[in-house]
């Protein structure tokens, strides 16, 4: 019996000093990057996050460009009118690669707000994770 | 010999049915992808955590429930509370892993969305239903192995268990992964999900109208002597069928008392018409018995359960204070073939009762030695002590019945005299 209780007590500790740390690390983050979304609305660059304009840079890409990036190691996606790169963000995605695939290089508007048909929206906190991907706007 | 082939049966097919869900995960993509990346491995081990996790807490409420059939497979009713113990720390250490190995795969990203997926959301109903599992879970897991809350208060506690499960089991059919998309585990986990949901409400919500009890009445009683209550019950309807050295859980109903359930070995031969157990006090429910109890009185019993039985030809019983009354049951019922040396452990001749059968049966049967040793003035009853006396302890099955602690010194030192551990039989009484 006392075996287990080791066990517990290793995983338990294990579990807050974890839960801790990162939701710690994580509101040190998220004010920050707040604060630094304040001071940049100004800004030209194309990586500028802010909520409020739909322009996104000086960057502009043709649908024909779009459309060549359409593998799972290469992916952008036309989402309301903006060009986003998620190469990079391919394996993370919780509904996994698969479902993002198909959209690769194309129109994927409905498919973002539908989850793919299933009429089901991304949360504000992935709209928000999608931002960082943004490169360029449609011509 | 304990009768291995149905332990090793029982945890057989508790493999199987835990291990099916982790095959099928296997076997439905290609484990090369599963572990490609430092990502995908995290997401990996935080599905297998999450499917083995969920598969053990459903045996361990099955486990949990008291039934029968399954008391016969674990070897007796202490055993299987043993293992649903065991299995139950088990699976909470998957289940707490479960969220962490996909927080470090967040992590990766940033500490942001790390943040973000450990804070529970409404947007994300599914995944909050792991969190408001995991955390009930979390407060009730912490009493039970971190408080000594009073037996009544903390069995009430574990209870809400249960709750914890239906919830987990909610999330585990509601969030998007390879249950969601494959029928078979949909269908595999919720299946054996809804056997637990269901051995769980037999044993709590329908307690009454579901588990078999007898009903018996109080038809004497016999103060021993200043501690110890000879209770002898008369049935009202059907008559419990039991073997000598089993136990079953009396529920005595009688306004002063509180309406609880505690353990007692019968002490009667099985073939007598009345029950007969022996209480002592050591307890806040068992001191008041002996004022409170009147004739008359009616009791529900649970069981019988146990399986100490009777085995080999040549056997000692160790029994310390009340822990001889399951010998005294099983003394009455002894074939005169079996050698049998019974020792018994008291602090002093004050503490002995009911001995006059002993002592004739001892008269009687040559085969059978009556051996009280009382610590005050002989010191404390050891295996050494045994071996001694009895001339030898090799071939022989030792049963040993009495304080938690007195068993898991004499278990120890009769292991380190050679004893095998399959010829030592105790009956534990807590975990």
């Amino acid at each position: 019996m006392i075996k287990i209780k080791k066990y517990v007590s290793g995983s338990l500790f294990i579990f807050f000093v974890v839960a801790v740390a990162v939701l710690t690390a994580g509101l040190v983050f998220y004010d920050q990057s707040n604060k630094v979304n304040n001071n940049n609305s100004n800004s030209a660059t194309v990586k500028n996050i802010d909520d409020n304009t739909n322009n996104s840079g000086n960057v502009f890409y043709t649908t024909t460009e779009v459309a060549q990036h359409n593998k799972v190691s290469d992916c952008w996606l036309i989402i309301s009118g903006q060009v986003y790169d998620v190469s990079s963000y391919m394996d993370q995605h919780p509904g996994l690669a698969e479902t993002i695939i198909p959209s690769c290089g194309s129109e994927a508007s409905e498919a973002f707000a539908t989850k793919g048909g299933t009429s089901k929206d991304h949360s504000g906190r992935a709209y928000a994770l999608l931002k960082n991907y943004l490169i360029g706007s449609l011509k | 010999m304990q009768n291995k082939t149905k332990k090793y049966l029982a945890w057989l097919v508790v493999g199987i049915i835990n291990l099916m869900p982790l095959v099928f995960w296997c076997l439905v993509s290609p484990l090369n992808m599963r572990f490609i990346s430092l990502t995908a491995t995290l997401t990996s081990l935080g599905q297998i955590f999450g499917l083995l996790g969920m598969s053990l807490m459903a045996t361990v409420i099955i486990l949990g429930a008291r039934l029968k059939l399954l008391e016969k497979y674990f070897n007796g009713l202490n055993r299987l509370y043993i293992n649903h113990h065991l299995l139950g720390g088990i699976a909470f250490c998957l289940l707490i892993f479960h969220p962490l190995w996909l927080v470090f795969k967040y992590a990766l990203i940033s500490s942001q969305s790390a943040a973000f997926f450990l804070l529970p959301s409404l947007e994300n109903i599914p995944k909050t239903l792991g969190g408001v599992a995991l955390g009930i879970m979390m407060v009730l897991l912490m009493i039970t192995f971190y408080t000594a809350w009073k037996y009544q208060h903390w069995k009430l506690s574990h209870k809400f268990l249960g709750l914890a499960f239906i919830v987990a089991f909610l999330h585990t059919l509601l969030i998007p992964s390879d249950v969601s998309r494959h029928l078979f585990l949909k269908v595999y986990l919720g299946g054996w999900g809804l056997l637990a949901i269901g051995t769980y409400l037999y044993r709590t919500v329908f307690y009454n109208i579901a588990v078999k009890k007898y009903e018996y009445t109080v038809d004497a009683l016999n103060h021993l002597n200043r501690e110890n209550l000879e209770i002898i019950l008369k049935p009202l309807d059907k008559k419990l069928v039991f073997q000598a050295g089993q136990f079953a859980f009396f529920n005595f109903l009688n306004q002063s008392l509180k309406s609880e359930s505690h353990p007692f070995s019968f002490t009667s031969r099985p073939d007598e018409e009345n029950l007969k157990i022996v209480v002592k006090a050591l307890g806040d429910y068992t001191i008041d018995l002996p004022e409170r109890l009147k004739n008359g009185d009616k009791v529900e019993i649970e069981g019988p359960f146990g399986c100490f039985g009777v085995t080999g030809q040549r056997q000692i019983w160790v029994a310390g204070g009340i822990g001889i009354t399951p010998f005294l049951s099983m003394a009455k019922n002894l074939s005169s073939d079996r050698q049998i040396d019974l020792y018994w452990s008291l602090k002093n001749s004050t503490e002995i009762f009911l001995q006059d059968d002993l002592q004739l049966l001892a008269q009687q049967n040559s085969n059978f030695n009556f051996l009280p040793v009382f610590s005050d003035t002989e010191g404390f009853l050891t295996a050494e002590k045994i071996k001694n006396r009895s001339g030898y302890l090799s071939g022989k099955d030792i049963f040993l019945c009495g304080p938690p602690a007195m068993m898991k010194v004499l278990k120890k030192q009769f292991m380190d005299l050679g004893i095998a551990k399959n010829n030592i039989y105790s009956e534990e009484f807590s975990l």
